[in-house]
């Protein structure tokens, strides 16, 4: 008996920890595939995967890199780094306005740079929509993302930021109609009315606007 | 048994814990919360250890009403804090962040916890009734 009792005990832990191994399914990706530059049209494509905890919850990061200290904290999880990402937005000719300090995060100081038209899309939708249909806010207004820049802090802080939802020192891309420290009273949540379930693949463009 | 109780008992602590922090937006925002969880959960057994040590009748205290009330009151408050719709969603993020398996589904995880909580019951209610028929039994034979 006590030994159907511990192989009781052993199979429920198991159970319990069944899901503590990371998954075997996954794929060791080259990140090369995971985001195009199109110098031509003046695009990065980069690809990311929903996380639907923000459909509930409140955040003020719109793509992060998964493997960023906010890789888990972000409405849409980049697949690339946002290192590489910053030298593709480079590449296509974009101009970083690299404004803000960390000193300015409660400052309210808008963030500059380049504008970005930045659209999604995912498999099935057969067409891209704006980034900002995928995003609700406490107070919406019309999304305008700006190269901030920010490299170096992105390098020293290792957040993974690639798009905040409002003005930002480390994000390399930010929402300047929101100045800085005012996600500290506007809620953003992801779109669940609009983006597809958790785990998701969505293609995230960022288009150097004319 | 009374490991096992000890560890039910400490992950429902754990998780509750994991989302009284996550109600803090700063915290979420710079910590993984699931962390949280796992060293209150890991604190709790030990915890429950040490005072069993001291103490010896660990497995008389966590009978199963003990543990059915600890279970309500859990779920409960984890009720209360979240709500129909996020509780179906945030205990499963918070776990997934922890392990770090952001591949497994909310339903994955919302499922191996159910199974947890409803095994695990059933199997400390067949303990305590197997442990109550052997008293019986060693009375009657001692008479």
């Amino acid at each position: 008996m006590k030994i159907l009792r511990i192989a009781l005990i052993v199979a429920l832990s198991l159970l319990v920890f069944a899901g503590c191994t990371s998954n075997s399914t996954d794929v060791v990706t080259d990140e090369s595939s995971l985001m195009t530059v199109d110098k031509e049209k003046k695009e990065v494509s980069m690809q990311t995967e929903v996380n639907g905890k923000y459909f509930t919850e409140p955040t003020r990061h719109g793509v992060v890199y998964k493997d960023g200290s906010n890789g888990e904290k972000s409405v849409l999880r980049g697949l690339v780094s946002e290192k590489e990402f910053h030298q593709a937005l480079l590449d296509i000719g974009a101009q970083a306005g690299n404004n803000v300090t960390l000193e300015d995060m409660a400052k309210g100081i808008k963030v500059e740079g380049d504008k970005l038209d930045v659209t999604v899309t995912w498999e099935g939708l057969g067409k891209e929509i704006p980034f900002a249909d995928i995003i609700t806010s406490s107070d919406p207004r019309p999304m305008d993302v700006r190269f901030g820049g920010n490299l170096e802090r992105a390098e020293q802080k290792n957040t993974g930021c690639i798009l905040c939802l409002d003005s930002c020192a480390v994000g390399i891309t930010s929402n300047s109609s929101y100045v800085t420290g005012e996600s500290n009273t506007v809620k953003f949540f992801g779109n669940k009315d609009v983006l597809p379930e958790d785990g998701t693949k969505v293609t995230v463009i960022f288009r150097l606007a004319q | 048994m009374k490991y096992f109780k000890m560890l039910y008992i400490s992950f429902l602590w754990g998780v509750l814990f994991a989302v009284v922090c996550f109600q803090s937006e700063w915290l979420e925002m710079r910590v993984n919360i699931g962390l949280i969880g796992f060293v209150m959960m890991v604190v709790s057994f030990c915890t429950l250890m040490v005072i069993d040590k001291k103490k010896g009748n660990m497995n008389k205290l966590l009978n199963f009403k003990f543990v059915l009330w600890n279970l309500v009151l859990t779920i409960g408050g984890m009720v209360l804090l979240l709500g129909s719709e996020r509780i179906s969603v945030l205990p499963a993020a918070i776990i997934r962040e922890g392990l770090h398996s952001t591949r497994v589904s909310f339903t994955t995880i919302n499922i191996l916890i159910l199974s947890f909580l409803i095994l695990g019951a059933g199997a400390i209610v067949c303990s305590e009734n197997i442990q109550k028929k052997s008293a019986k039994n060693s009375r009657i034979l001692f008479k």
